[in-house]
């Protein structure tokens, strides 16, 4: 009798398993296929076993410039980053700290920043782009990333400086200490690991952006996801090609995500879910 | 792991009073507060007011000697007037109808499943978040090839079982019929954010209050109402929150899409982003595509709405 409670207790972990391995079968054979010769990538019935090699990799890598494309995307997604982080933890403290009028506002205005088609923005901004001669530099991508990021991060730093102990820096003020160096000495050093986290989310957020990169990226600054489309030529699809570049856009993506683990939720629910 | 979801009432805090700022206390706030505004209003505003000017006129980039004209509402009667327009709205809504009500299905199982999983939980959650943190238009690739009638894994095997194939449920290529290629996309997409919705109802599940069960218990009350009638109520405001941004993504997909079907067979899986680039982008008719954005704008913005009453409540208390 015992026994049988036991294994019934199991019985929900041995499900989790069986879904996370359903789950996980297609990037299982994403990494596959990317290990695979062209060949073996289109013969049928699959093969799960067979000997792996790196030509994709060194294909995509050195052949079809994917190393220009990645220095691209990592490029966008630091530089957006740096300025969502700034611009965000100001905003994101001025308004935690603060009641004033409009205030509700401005974060209905920050959450549809970041949840607004993206089109709506890149095709007018792809017109004036190119007016101000600024299209396919860096600036205008980064600019563009930067404006979804910034308003993420201001709304997921904002739950961290909920956190953030007033006390600490009332005390402050009433040594004389001003508003700026209550900011900068106490609140955005104990929110530190906020700031970590939103980092990771608006780099993840820059490198996964296909529309924006789309419409404003051509020949010099090309991200991975723009990119990436263009292995589907008219001469067949290098499929195994495809899923190398695959494989190495998604891999800093999970590295990340298991550093953020404890706030991932947080992240994922724009700060409305701790 | 998140340790709370429910607003729980903390201790009142000392909050500065909402009125009578002095322009001297106002000053610091604006400090922190305007550079992130006045970036947003650039960055954003600038093109959104120029999104809504020229949805006014009449232009084509492809021929820019003919110049534009001022049609007033014009390009928003021919857009309305388009059923390729109303066509992508539908499919959109489908699509995002479908995708999001089995995202939470499946989610709302699963976060039970890993609530009472006994060990490893933690690679566990790890391990199944890695499809939400993938770039969603290698997503796209990757069910473009696992679909692929010829030498796609997943094909291969629903051949095998006779759900694919001659003889079989469906009997074409999958990408062929507008149906079927839809429920690809919607494959991908429950695939991709499935994890997502099961994460976040989970750590709803993790933060409910344990009194509700103590007295369902001493009730007698069996699983299944202790399930309808505790849990999912508890759990409301998480689960709301996630649809909420699911359907407003789900309304905004271009990715898969674009990787997957192309908007084909025909224009039968034309979602409404993808039609907007279509316009703008492939025919240059920038004033059609910007009067038809705005159209789908406004559908964004009352999710949005509906998402900010939800997470602004919670503001209130934390």
């Amino acid at each position: 009798m015992k026994a049988r409670r036991s294994i019934g207790r199991w019985l929900p972990t041995a499900g989790a398993v069986a879904v996370v391995t359903l789950f996980l079968i297609p990037v299982l054979w994403t990494v596959e296929t990317s290990l695979k010769t062209r060949i073996a990538a289109w013969s049928m019935p699959p093969h799960w076993v067979f000997r792996p090699s790196l030509a994709n990799y060194k294909a995509v890598l050195f052949d079809h410039g994917f190393l220009g494309y990645l220095k691209n995307s990592l490029i966008v997604a630091v530089g957006a980053t740096a300025i969502a982080l700034i611009l965000g933890s100001l905003a994101a403290y001025g308004l935690e700290r603060n009641r004033f009028r409009g205030k509700q506002a401005l974060f209905f205005v920050f959450l549809f920043a970041y949840m607004v088609p993206e089109m709506a923005i890149a095709l007018p901004a792809y017109l004036l782009a190119v007016q101000f001669h600024a299209i396919d530099t860096y600036w205008v991508l980064i600019a563009m990333h930067a404006t979804f990021a910034t308003a993420f991060a201001t709304w997921m730093l904002r739950g961290f400086f909920a956190d953030v102990p007033r006390e600490v820096e009332e005390c402050a003020l009433a040594d004389g200490c001003t508003q700026w160096g209550a900011f900068f000495r106490i609140a955005l050093p104990l929110a530190a690991p906020g700031l970590v986290a939103t980092a990771v989310f608006c780099l993840i957020f820059s490198w996964n952006d296909f529309p924006y990169a789309l419409v404003l990226s051509t020949l010099h600054v090309e991200t991975l996801p723009v990119a990436v489309g263009q292995l589907k030529t008219p001469a067949g699809t290098a499929w195994g090609q495809i899923m190398a570049v695959t494989v190495i856009a998604f891999t800093p993506t999970v590295i990340f995500a298991f550093v953020v683990q404890k706030w991932l939720v947080r992240g994922l629910s724009f700060g409305a879910v701790k | 792991m998140p340790d709370l979801v429910t607003p729980v009432p903390t201790p009142a805090r000392v909050k500065p009073p909402a009125v009578s700022l002095g322009l001297r206390r106002r000053l610091p706030i604006l400090g922190f507060i305007l550079p992130a505004v006045i970036y947003l209003a650039l960055f954003m505003g600038y093109p959104m007011i120029y999104l809504v000017h020229h949805s006014l006129l009449r232009e084509n980039y492809a021929n820019p000697g003919a110049g534009s004209k001022f049609i007033g509402l014009g390009n928003y009667s021919t857009v309305l007037h388009s059923s390729l327009f109303w066509q992508s709205v539908l499919v959109t809504a489908v699509f995002a109808a479908l995708a999001v009500s089995f995202e939470l299905g499946l989610g709302l199982g699963i976060a039970l499943l890993l609530q009472k999983t006994l060990a490893g939980r933690r690679l566990l959650i790890a391990l199944f978040l890695i499809p939400s943190m993938m770039m969603p238009i290698a997503v796209g690739l990757m069910w473009r090839y696992m679909l692929d009638d010829g030498y796609g894994m997943v094909s291969y095997y629903l051949k095998l079982v006779h759900i694919l194939g001659p003889g079989g449920l469906i009997t074409h290529p999958l990408f062929a019929r507008p149906w079927s290629a839809l429920g690809s996309l919607v494959l991908a997409d429950v695939w991709e954010w499935t994890p997502f919705m099961a994460l976040i109802i989970l750590a709803g599940l993790e933060s409910l209050p344990i009194e509700p069960y103590e007295a369902a218990a001493v009730d007698g009350a069996s699983r299944w109402q202790e399930f309808w009638q505790i849990t999912l109520p508890l759990l409301n405001r998480a689960i709301v929150v996630a649809l909420l941004i699911r359907i407003a993504d789900a309304m905004r997909v271009l990715d898969i899409v674009f990787a997957i079907t192309g908007g084909g067979p025909g224009n039968s899986t034309m979602t409404a982003q993808l039609l907007t680039y279509n316009i703008g982008f492939g025919a240059f008719q920038t004033g059609l595509a910007f009067a038809q954005v705005i159209l789908v704008l406004s559908a964004t913005v009352v999710a949005c709405a509906l998402i900010f009453t939800r997470v602004s409540r919670e503001g209130a208390a934390a």
